[in-house]
């Protein structure tokens, strides 16, 4: 956390150094949530792309009120929700069948073998309950601040992440059991 | 461990390497915007030799007369101009008034909506919405979120199925908002304070001509979106897509918005089939069968297995509530109740389709028609009920 403050700081006096800093300790952690949230690489870097581009433009203005992973996985998840969004327009985007197709293979590919299951069972969860469950479980997000990013209420933020615990654990039950 | 035993700690395992390409792609981007910081900063260095300038007196009655010469010829140009220049705020303002909206996608194409007409109250809220599929999965069909209830009416099928499902409304409301005027051109708005973002607003000087607005970011140049505005109400007509193909930008699908504030029908929100078009309301009771502690694929066999026995039996009634609640008098009536079923001969493996979620489970069956059996196979649609958690149905076979 203090180690984030003093690269903010330096990053606020246009510090290259600091900015790649950030961009080293976090790069990782933006790109496996927003492949997570779109089930996709390519679009997943974009995102990312996209955030720290965001990010350097707000080099002199900007003041970290909280913690910068948490900051960070906000603007992913925005920008996802955003691509999300105008990607269902033109893709298969029937209302009640939006879910990205998790068999697709790079979607499929994306983690590996291990946590293959986990990345198709993800991908067959409404958006909203895929994005509560990975900002609170992988981001660490509390759901106080998930809710206040997502204009709802706390109870309906906590009401997708037990949805989407309890259709996980059924798919993966599954899973298993095929 | 199972992986489903703790999701949340095989969920902190997901991790993924950013590519070299993004690295360069961040660090390229990191240099430039710090190259053009510094130039910047050498022109916010100059107001220094201007203050030392402004030092004399003389400076300043000259400065004073160059701002009163330069506020006449602002004075004379305005009375000259007719209109002022369109900006994007004059839509947003415009935007707030509308509480009925009626748009329409072009092409038409498989699995796309085609139409939609969104009511909302006066909080902005959306309250009612209508979108008309020509062709999916399920073959056309309209969905009405109406009141909390979602009507979905299968035209092919002659069914309608009214459902409560919270996840299901709040993704119709999340798909709508792809399309929403407000939110599209608040979006415009703030992508035009972003360096990244090239807006070109040209206004045409013949009277009713639409304003264009085209928009292209540096991350994704090879798409463009083009919107044109009412010149006189300030509002969205259309938004069109093109991408770039072989050096041209190439037209992808337009979203056209045909009506605001003025619903031709009045009960474009209540589906009006016609009489032959069955209900199956699954709002009134519980329907399927209770998943308990099954797997999905057994309670799918298990419904499937309960099914036939109802067929067998003759019980409809029992049969119509493994089917959506259907009327049993429909079920009765269906083409293969002419031919007895008489015996189950086996349930097949249920086969995930990763597409909709539902799970197809093959079965054969003795049928028995003037005294002669016979062997038929079937293949039952199973899913799990919408708003019914743990429930499970079949939906078609």
């Amino acid at each position: 956390m203090l180690e984030d403050k003093l690269l903010i700081l330096k990053f606020n006096r246009g510090n290259r150094e600091a900015l790649r800093s950030i961009y080293e300790k976090y790069k990782d952690d933006l790109v496996t949530l927003s492949a997570a949230l779109l089930t996709d690489v390519s679009s997943a870097e974009d995102v990312v792309h996209d955030v720290f581009v965001s990010f350097i433009e707000s080099s002199r203005k900007f003041r970290l009120t909280g913690s910068l992973k948490g900051y960070l996985a906000t603007c992913v998840a925005n920008n996802a929700r955003n691509r999300n969004k105008a990607g269902r327009r033109y893709q298969n985007a029937e209302a009640g069948a939006a879910i990205p197709d998790a068999n697709r293979p790079d979607a499929a590919a994306i983690f590996g073998e291990e946590l293959r299951q986990l990345s198709r069972a993800l991908g067959r969860l409404p958006y909203e309950q895929r994005e509560v469950l990975l900002l609170h479980s992988y981001s660490g997000m509390k759901f106080k601040v998930i809710a206040k990013q997502q204009s709802v209420s706390i109870n309906t933020v906590q009401g997708r992440y037990r949805y989407a615990l309890d259709k996980l654990r059924s798919m993966l039950n599954g899973e298993m059991k095929r | 461990m199972r992986p489903a035993d703790n999701i949340n700690e095989l969920i902190k395992k997901l991790q993924l390497k950013a590519s070299a390409e993004l690295d360069k792609r961040v660090h390229d981007d990191i240099s430039a915007a710090l190259a053009e910081s510094e130039k910047t900063k050498s022109v916010l260095a100059e107001p220094n030799i201007w203050r030392t300038i402004m030092k004399s007196r003389t400076s300043k009655l000259a400065a004073v007369a160059v701002i009163l010469i330069a506020v006449a010829i602002s004075v004379t140009i305005l009375d000259k101009s007719v209109t002022p220049a369109y900006a994007i705020e004059q839509t947003i303002e415009a935007n707030r008034g509308l509480w009925f909206i009626h748009l329409k996608c072009e092409p038409s194409t498989k699995g796309h909506v085609d139409e939609i007409w969104a009511q909302f109250d006066d909080n902005r809220q959306l309250t009612n919405l209508r979108m008309n599929f020509l062709d999916t999965v399920d073959g056309p069909k309209d969905v009405v979120w109406h009141e909390g209830k979602a009507e979905v009416w299968f035209k092919a099928k002659k069914r309608i199925a009214v459902l409560i499902e919270k996840d299901k409304l709040a993704q119709s409301k999340m798909y709508y908002e792809s399309f929403d005027p407000k939110r599209i051109v608040e979006e415009l708005y703030q992508a035009q304070g972003s360096e990244n973002v090239q807006i070109e607003i040209q206004e045409s000087s013949a009277e009713g001509e639409p304003i264009t607005i085209t928009m292209t970011k540096e991350s994704s140049p090879d798409v463009r979106a083009v919107f044109k505005v009412d010149p006189e109400t300030k509002l969205l007509q259309q938004e069109e897509s093109y991408k770039l193909e072989d050096g041209e930008y190439k037209f992808l699908g337009r979203i056209r918005y045909l009506d605001y504030n003025n619903p031709a029908d009045s009960e474009i929100f209540v589906l009006k089939p016609p009489a032959d078009v069955i209900r199956a309301d699954q709002t009134t009771q519980k329907v399927g069968l209770e998943k308990g502690t099954m797997s999905d694929e057994e309670s799918a066999v298990k419904l499937v297995r309960q099914f036939v026995e109802a067929a067998i039996a003759q019980d409809y009634t029992k049969a119509s509530k493994l089917i959506a609640n259907i009327p049993a008098g429909w079920v009765e009536e269906q083409p293969y109740q002419q031919e007895q079923v008489v015996r189950l001969i086996s349930v097949g493996k249920p086969e995930l389709n990763a597409e909709t979620g539902s799970l197809s489970v093959p079965c054969q069956v003795e049928v028995e028609k003037d005294g002669q059996t016979s062997v038929q196979s079937i293949v039952f649609c199973v899913q799990q009920v919408y708003g019914q958690s743990g429930r499970w149905l079949i939906i078609n076979f």
